[in-house]
């Protein structure tokens, strides 16, 4: 330490402070860059971008099919045009509506998303409390409700760039590929119900994977709890349904819940190689448990955190 | 001097464990050092002062607030914890100004006062590097500079040298004194004793959860009647002040050292050996060389008042 840098005269603070009413902003924005320092994590983004280039460019091949092209005419000039591209082009002939591919792309990458989720959210809480950082941020003007929503905003900001962004090019694809813009009058109100899934998608994401870190110790075993709850209950609805011959079982997996509601929101009623025959309301029902069950271990577990400090 | 910490009958229980017991004691401003061993109750006392935990029994109020989660409170106090608490994917700069900004701070006066704060601990060349690559040294001075980057009028440091090495800790001395003599009062919590004893005289002691003494050091050695003063005196003719002294009525025992350059003694009643001694001294040609009352430092202190 340089003797020369204790010099300084102390001078007590006479400005007057801004009452801090949007103090998860920071924490906010301070964990998305924080969380952005590393890239390579970035990869998992990996799968939601081929998926996206995929469903985009047959809602490409639909719109561009029902305005006379071919599907040999898709791979341009090149005489060396891929088998996959006519293949593609000749399924986008057979069918689909936009919103189908919106939907597949979802369940495309559900898993996706809960590696984006675990990655991202496991270590919010757990590390704050590991490392005695939750000292520092109770010792300072926030409260519990904004140091909750600043850690839930940057485990949402990840999970809803891997729902929203390819929902969102895939709209972009289908209105400017679409004669005239059609699309966007004709099915405009896809865009609002993008936007609500991604809402419910991110919200039931962040909420379980916070509840979990706050019950871990370690950002490791957040990670693990996080992958393996999704997964377990997924395997064991998938089981017990087939067991038992009734599909209502599926509802125990919060992931198959989320499929079933993106596919009632988007009016979806098949997608190949899922099943989704049970009742909606079953799910809404079981999300809306699951999330008050993780808000419940949420709060009780800060609360703790601030009183045992 | 006004009273910056008042607490009466504080008491604060972790389940079934006692964290606090009863205690009532009140805290002027300047620096003071609350000390006690591991598990005396020393960092529940200072999360209770810092607003970080509530009482479970009894009140504690900090420059007239009631701490426990007081926005208002927060703005005027600094606090230092013991944990780590650092991110280590933050640069120093980032990591207090992001810390500032939830004070209240706008982005640039956060990155301004981050950037003066960590001058100040002499983490200048430091701060654009990741926390990650910091010395446990450097690391608690990123932790200080967050602590007084917004002008606390109290500062509440828990175990600020533990870990460091003595040109840290010698460092870390000569700041807090720095902060101090700005007008901040400082209250620092140890469980090694010489290291408050460098910084102040003022000391609260605490021990299994309870008040043992409070007060500046050698008014509660004194008030220690019960036990003989220690004195240790070096002379070129220790031998011969050695058998002198002990003709003192109040002299309880005196001891030669090895070496016979040294005396050691008891007495009852230090001020009249420090005036009987340099007649003693002069008639003896003793040639006294150096003296010092040895059982006035904390160490001491504390061990007398736990045995």
């Amino acid at each position: 330490m340089k003797a020369t840098t204790h010099t300084e005269v102390y001078r007590p603070y006479t400005g007057e402070l801004r009452p801090p009413r949007w103090s998860f902003v920071p924490i906010a924005s301070s964990g998305i860059r924080v969380a952005l320092k590393s890239r390579w994590p970035l990869l998992l983004y990996l799968p939601a971008a081929i998926a996206t280039v995929i469903f985009g460019f047959i809602v490409y091949a639909k719109f561009s099919l029902e305005q006379g092209m071919t599907p040999g005419a898709l791979a341009g000039p090149n005489e060396q045009a891929s088998a996959g591209v006519v293949l593609v082009g000749t399924m986008a002939s057979k069918m689909i509506e936009v919103r189908d591919m919106i939907v597949g792309a979802i369940f495309a990458l559900g898993l996706f998303s809960v590696l984006l989720v675990a990655w991202y959210g496991a270590g919010l809480v757990c590390e704050d409390r590991r490392v005695g950082a939750h000292l520092l941020y109770f010792s300072r003007p926030l409260s519990l409700a904004n140091y909750v929503l600043g850690k839930l905003c940057v485990v949402g900001a990840f999970v809803l760039a891997s729902v929203l962004v390819p929902a969102l090019v895939i709209c972009t694809v289908a209105i400017s590929s679409s004669p005239g813009w059609t699309f966007l009058e004709d099915q405009g109100w896809i865009l609002l119900h993008v936007a609500l899934y991604s809402l419910v998608h991110t919200f039931v994401l962040a909420s379980l994977v916070l509840a979990i870190s706050t019950l871990a110790s370690r950002r490791i075993f957040a990670l693990i709890g996080t992958v393996g709850f999704f997964l377990f209950t997924q395997v064991l609805g998938m089981l017990l349904a087939f067991l038992q011959k009734d599909a209502r079982w599926m509802a125990l997996g919060p992931l198959a819940n989320l499929r079933r509601v993106a596919a009632t929101i988007f009016g979806v009623e098949r997608v190949a190689g899922f099943r989704l025959n049970w009742d909606p309301a079953l799910s809404w029902w079981a999300l809306a448990g699951v999330l008050l069950a993780a808000w419940t271990v949420i709060v009780l577990r800060v609360k703790r955190m601030e009183s045992l400090a | 001097m006004s009273t910056i910490v008042e607490a009466t009958d504080l008491s604060r229980y972790y389940g079934p464990v006692v964290g606090l017991n009863d205690l009532t004691v009140r805290i002027e401003e300047g620096v003071t050092g609350l000390l006690g061993p591991n598990g005396a109750g020393k960092s529940t006392f200072l999360k209770l002062v810092a607003g970080e935990i509530r009482p479970s029994r009894g009140r504690v109020t900090v420059l007239g607030y009631a701490p426990f989660a007081n926005r208002e409170y927060f703005r005027r106090v600094g606090f230092c914890p013991q944990q780590d608490a650092l991110y280590g994917e933050m640069t120093g700069l980032e990591f207090v100004a992001f810390l500032l900004r939830l004070s209240g701070f706008s982005r640039a006066d956060a990155n301004a006062r981050a950037v003066r704060a960590l001058e100040r601990v002499g983490l200048a060349d430091a701060m654009e590097r990741r926390t990650r690559g910091y010395s446990k040294g450097m690391r608690q001075r990123a932790r200080l500079a967050q602590a007084i980057a917004h002008d606390p009028r109290l500062l509440i440091v828990d175990e600020p040298m533990s870990g460091l090495d003595p040109l840290a800790r010698r460092a870390m001395t000569q700041l807090f004194h720095e902060i101090a003599g700005g007008g901040v009062s400082i209250l620092i919590s140890s469980h090694i004793l010489h290291e408050v004893e460098g910084l102040t005289r003022n000391v609260v002691l605490l021990h299994r959860g309870r008040l043992l003494a409070q007060g500046p050091v050698p008014e509660i050695r004194g008030l220690l009647s019960r036990h003989p003063r220690k004195v240790e005196l070096r002379a070129r003719n220790a031998r011969a002040l050695a058998s002198s002294l002990l003709e003192l009525d109040h002299v309880l025992s005196v001891r030669l050292s090895t070496d016979g350059g040294s005396v050691q003694l008891e007495t009852r009643d230090l001020d009249r050996f420090w005036s009987e001694l340099p007649r003693v001294a002069t008639e003896t040609r003793a040639g006294v060389q150096s003296l010092e009352s040895t059982d006035a430092s904390l160490e001491a202190v504390f061990d007398y008042l736990v045995s």
